[in-house]
């Protein structure tokens, strides 16, 4: 291999290298919106009511969702842990569910509470 | 002494100016300084750029304004990825390297044909793709080329919005690392980016392509002579101040917080230069402490005129006009100068050269 072939390709394995360090940027960089809903629905003809007492921590950021409401928060990053709780009347917790969350093109996402209340396999929401 | 009150006469004056009118002004000193640490953060590393092509003998790169386009360009496609933090100023600045690049090397060649009007050129060429980027971002976002964030786009449904937000990214360097210094707070990531730049420049002043750059500001027929490639040095110098630019541009928005998408990037080249000169820099001549003095000075003046003028005269605008007057005033002695002194230059060789012929031709007879 001459200089000049070597010179080429390595240049040329330079740019592939910075686009794929800038693809992923990208990924562990990217916004996403999480919409945690506690409404009632209907699936296969099974009801899940909206779950009182909701309380949603990703990231480090608390969510508390009224029942029939909705409620957000952004993320950045592709993988994230969810920590679903349900709680008492007095605040105490009742029930702890760990959803662990990978993202990757999405920038919003809609969970629905009562389906992963229930333990639903795919507790997502299409908008 | 004389010599340094001479060399050093600009920022003498701005010195006694903001001297005079920091009191006038009623502004603390807490908060003056503050305002000048932010500042400097935001807009040294633009001035920095301007020193490659002062090294090359190219004059005042008013064509930074490309790059700081092209920066501008990697934070709205940034955006609208909805990348967030030092990832998105990352991704900015790749998206923005390669078209830097291919501006700086379109102004570099264009300025090789206009040799001894490098800073004119520069000037007009940055009107001129000012016109292209107006176009791409005003017609072509959106449409031909698509952005996925509807909110980006004005309400015809392409072209990008007059304003822009920059969410996740807004003081996304500023912020990695901070600083409290008795209530000023220090952007140290910020800083620490700039010195290390500081480094790199001295590093590369010192390095070959260096050292062809100052020899071909010194005189391109001499560095002809030596070998240095002399139209591609040029062009170089011109490319690494472009992408410096671009990258300059990208930290001062991050620290604004928002782009003015259709006019962020137009001032960016006079107020750098401005800057540049008010810290003792000449056309020929620019070193690192000009940036910095320069900088703190130009935005002193900045800072304090309007309110000085308000309690001098009554009217906060006439502050205003006072500082424009001086801070572009001082843009237009100087480039003055510079043509005077290379007139003089010019002519002091003709008048040796025709000496030494009357010395020649009298001995020969």
């Amino acid at each position: 291999m001459n200089v000049r072939t070597r010179r080429t390709a390595l240049r040329a394995a330079l740019c592939v290298a910075l686009v794929a360090f800038g693809v992923w940027l990208a990924f562990i960089g990217k916004r996403h919106t999480i919409i945690f809903d506690n409404q009632e629905l209907s699936r296969q003809g099974a009801v899940f009511p909206a779950v009182k007492g909701a309380r949603v921590t990703v990231g480090g950021t608390v969510v508390e969702v009224d029942t029939e409401d909705r409620g957000a928060t952004e993320v950045v990053g592709m993988n994230h842990r969810i920590v679903f709780e349900i709680c008492d009347e007095r605040g105490s917790v009742v029930r702890k569910i760990d959803v662990p969350l990978r993202l990757r093109f999405e920038k919003t996402v809609i969970l629905s509470l009562p389906l992963l209340a229930k333990g639903a396999q795919d507790p997502f929401l299409q908008e | 002494m004389r010599r340094f009150l001479l060399s050093n006469i600009v920022p003498i004056i701005f010195l006694i100016f903001s001297a005079a009118a920091i009191p006038l002004s009623g502004l603390t000193p807490a908060y003056l300084a503050q305002e000048m640490v932010s500042r400097a953060g935001r807009n040294t590393f633009l001035v920095l750029s301007l020193l490659v092509p002062v090294m090359a003998g190219m004059g005042l790169n008013f064509g930074m304004v490309l790059g700081a386009m092209a920066g501008q360009i990697g934070l709205i496609l940034a955006v609208d990825w909805g990348v967030a933090g030092i990832p998105g100023l990352l991704v900015a600045a790749l998206i923005g390297t390669p078209l830097s690049i291919a501006l700086g090397f379109l102004c570099g060649a264009v300025m090789n044909r206009a040799r001894g009007r490098e800073m004119v050129t520069s000037y007009i060429l940055g009107f001129f793709v000012n016109g292209v980027y107006q176009f791409v971002v005003l017609y072509c976002m959106g449409s031909v080329l698509p952005l996925g964030d509807p909110e980006l786009l004005l309400s015809r449904g392409y072209g990008v919005r007059n304003t822009m937000a920059l969410p996740g990214l807004r003081r996304a360097l500023d912020d990695l690392l901070t600083l409290d210094l008795g209530g000023i707070v220090v952007p140290v990531a910020t800083f620490a980016l700039t010195f290390a730049f500081c480094f790199l420049l001295v590093w590369f002043g010192r390095s070959k392509i260096g050292q062809d750059m100052r020899a071909v500001g010194k005189d391109m027929a001499v560095a002809d002579g030596a070998g240095i490639p002399v139209a591609r040095t040029r062009i170089l110098a011109i490319i690494v101040s472009t992408l410096l630019a671009c990258y300059g541009q990208i930290i001062f928005l991050q620290n604004i917080g928002t782009i003015n998408t259709y006019s962020s990037h137009e001032q960016t080249g006079i107020f750098a230069i401005a800057a540049l000169l008010i810290g003792g820099a000449t056309v020929a001549k620019a070193g690192i402490a000009n940036a910095f003095v320069g900088v703190l000075l130009f935005h002193l003046m900045f800072v304090i005129s309007p309110l000085a003028g308000k309690n001098l005269i009554g009217d906060a605008q006439l502050g205003e006009y006072f500082r424009v007057f001086v801070s572009y005033g001082i843009i237009a002695v100087t480039l003055l100068l510079h043509a005077w002194r290379r007139r003089s230059d010019a002519e002091a060789r003709r008048r040796a050269e025709s000496d030494a012929e009357h010395v020649e031709g009298g001995a020969a007879s």
